[in-house]
């Protein structure tokens, strides 16, 4: 491909989740993730989420599900260790419950990294960004060539990998048709309650950015049941890790 | 010359000295505020859900529901603070605390509230039931003084103590319950709103009134943020016009074309009646108040209160760019270059800009990245949001590449200058073009913030 950046292949078609039998999957990545992927050591994750319904909020009628952080914590050391399995150092930064030794680092730099990504997708996928017109239709062809900027790139030297990602699992909605829109970007966790509605699934992701090449390089989209036990999580997280270093 | 005269020319003379290079630095550029030092306990306690939820529980809600408001408040909270949306250890919260400090003298609130400021662009403020009151550096910008941003201060410190985040709450639940019923659910619920509203208006007279602070202000904040103010106008035909490309008439948008981008959703409207209403009763309540004498614009220096609105205008440039929000940013910065022509952060914020507008508009892709539509009050922005809109590929190209070579002239030493020269030539015309520029940077800024990027790209050559 000439442009790098026009480099987005949807490699693995929509499939069921057969090895846990818990939903759907969804995974793009891009040429250069491809060939570095394989070599991925280190991945820095930004404030993994980690949002399951505690109880629902009357304040919307029911249709927004209050979210709480409990099992965070046992969630964090699955993600690492699931990492660790598949020889890779997943070093999670920002975490509210478990860093003690907030430093400014995480402000200046990985949350607005954060948010740059989630916009980026949001971009990339323009579900949503103008629901007034319904002229406009929401369009999965224009993921090549929108960019992290590329001032995140100097990160790759401070923390020695050019690879950050988000993860977390969390509730996201469904469409008109009760269906889940592949890798959209209201799909993705936001942080803002009112993308949250009770036509939700739950969903376990990880998306990540090479900084040096200002690229989001690997997609994955995973859709569970709401009910899925930790054994369950553990082997959906597993076999994440194994598609990330196929 | 007595001694005490002179004494008095030597102080004036030094804090006209100390006071210049704050504005002298925002003449010539601006560094975007970077968090720095410890994180403060007030800030981490509010990420780690350690906040304390205290309130006279008057509606009787039950224990369930309770919890139910204590883990909203918790989240929603955790989620603004852990997201890198408020600032810490910097001259605006410094300055809006000291406002604070003011209104809460001599109150036993002092240490119930904690003031915070936003990167919010919307011109609003915020109260949470634990205390916690955020004003976005929208409103910040658009205040006009100390004593505008005092009554904004104590109009949310108002709905604090008079619980109206639980009551708003509470009153949904019981309604949801049945115990309040109404045909006219929406009607109650603007009523209900527009009487916290007024309650926190008049309560914020009082508070200002006893700190000496000009209330009357009040009814002019109400007017900022219906949009009711003075706006300045911007030239983007002249700024935007190069040797390369020039911005004619006709490339404009004929007003009654550009209205199409402005407000006017019903939602809006109705927000904009509700604040009509409570302006109409602010000023009804203040004609009836005897006038006080001494009541103050500025209890703080007044240069500390416009150095801190141009720093929170600066910053709805930068966060607007980091939102990828690029109209707005690039609106904004032009509106500040009627101040600052020469501010070297904003001339190459625009460039910034105008490359990624470009890169959208290379993708035909305008129209959807609009994210102020219908929400535009400004005649002049909805102008530019129209003609950035409807530009051709070929001529955006020439715009914008004529517009950065032409401010490069001027920045070239700069490393965002450069890097924006490199990206947009890449763009423009082709790699083998852009690897002089590349080169450059990798060779003058190997500790720069793109140097990785610019090396990867030399590496892909």
């Amino acid at each position: 491909m000439t442009n790098h950046f026009a480099s987005f292949l949807l490699i693995i078609s929509v499939t069921l989740f057969s090895a846990c039998n818990t939903g759907r999957v969804y995974i793009d990545q891009t040429d250069s993730f491809e060939i570095a992927g394989k070599d991925i050591k280190h991945i820095i994750s930004i404030s993994p989420n980690f949002n399951l319904p505690a109880t629902l909020d009357p304040i919307i009628t029911d249709k927004r599900p209050v979210l709480s952080s409990r099992d965070a914590i046992w969630f964090y050391q699955t993600l690492t260790d699931n990492a660790k399995n598949h020889g890779i150092y997943l070093q999670i930064e920002g975490a509210a419950e478990t860093i003690e030794g907030y430093n400014s680092n995480y402000f200046n730099y990985l949350a607005p990294l954060k948010r740059e990504i989630l916009q980026v997708l949001s971009l990339q996928d323009f579900e949503d960004v103008n629901p007034q017109n319904p002229d406009v239709k929401p369009t999965k062809k224009h993921q090549n060539g929108l960019i992290i900027s590329s001032h995140y790139s100097h990160l790759a030297e401070k923390y020695g990998t050019p690879y950050f990602a988000i993860q977390g699992i969390s509730f996201v909605p469904k469409n008109e048709n009760g269906e889940q829109e592949l890798l959209m970007a209201a799909a993705l966790p936001t942080d803002n309650l009112s993308f949250v509605t009770v036509n939700v699934e739950t969903v376990y992701y990880t998306v990540i950015v090479d900084v040096s090449l200002s690229q989001i390089v690997y997609r994955e989209f995973r859709v569970i049941k709401i009910n899925s036990n930790q054994k369950q999580f553990n082997a959906i997280i597993n076999d994440s890790f194994s598609t990330i270093i196929k | 010359m007595t001694i005490r005269f002179q004494l008095l020319i030597v102080v004036f003379c030094m804090s006209s000295f100390l006071s210049c290079p704050m504005f002298g630095q925002l003449i010539d550029d601006y560094s975007p505020i970077a968090l720095k030092g410890e994180v403060p306990a007030e800030f981490l306690k509010r990420i780690k859900n350690n906040v304390k939820l205290e309130y006279d529980n008057s509606l009787r809600i039950n224990s369930t529901q309770r919890k139910q408001f204590d883990i909203a408040t918790e989240h929603a909270l955790r989620k603004i603070f852990q997201n890198g949306n408020i600032y810490f250890n910097d001259p605006l919260t410094d300055y809006v605390r000291k406002v604070g400090d003011h209104i809460l003298y001599n109150s036993n609130l002092k240490n119930d509230i904690t003031f915070f400021v936003s990167r919010f662009n919307t011109p609003n403020a915020t109260t949470w039931q634990d205390g916690t009151i955020i004003i976005n550096i929208g409103l910040l910008a658009k205040l006009e003084n100390e004593a505008q941003l005092a009554f904004a201060l104590a109009h949310e410190v108002s709905h604090f103590i008079q619980q109206h985040p639980y009551l708003q709450y509470g009153r949904f639940v019981k309604k949801k319950e049945g115990t309040t019923t109404t045909n006219q659910p929406f009607v109650q619920n603007v009523d209900r709103t527009l009487i916290y509203e007024l309650e926190a208006d008049s309560i914020a007279v009082d508070l200002l009134s006893k700190a000496n602070y000009n209330y009357h202000e009040g009814s002019k904040v109400l007017r900022i943020l219906k949009g009711d103010y003075e706006k300045e106008s911007i030239d983007f035909m002249s700024y935007l016009s190069s040797d390369k490309f020039e911005v004619t008439q006709k490339l404009l948008c004929k007003p009654i074309s550009y209205r199409d981008y402005m407000e006017s959703d019903d939602v809006n409207q109705k927000a904009i009646l509700l604040t009509d209403i409570r302006q109409r009763r602010l000023i009804q309540r203040l004609s009836r108040i005897d006038i006080q004498p001494n009541l103050r614009l500025y209890i703080l220096p007044e240069r500390l209160f416009q150095k801190v609105k141009a720093i929170a205008h600066f910053e709805m440039v930068e966060q607007s760019f980091r939102a990828s929000n690029f109209l707005r940013s690039t609106y904004e910065a032009l509106v500040l270059l009627n101040t600052y022509p020469n501010n070297k952060y904003l001339n190459i914020k625009i460039c910034e800009n105008l490359y990624y507008l470009n890169s959208y508009n290379e993708m035909s892709i305008m129209n959807r990245i609009f994210f102020d539509q219908k929400r535009i009050e400004d005649d002049d922005y909805a102008d530019f949001c129209c003609f950035i809109n409807k530009m051709e590929q070929n001529d955006m190209r020439k715009m914008v590449s004529g517009l950065v070579k032409k401010q490069y002239q001027s920045y070239s030493s700069d490393d965002r200058m450069l890097i924006t020269m490199a990206k947009t030539i890449e763009a423009v015309h082709d790699m083998k073009y852009a690897k002089s520029y590349y080169e450059r940077y990798v060779k003058l800024f190997p500790e720069g913030e793109h140097f990785i990027s610019a090396m990867k790209k030399l590496e892909q050559l």
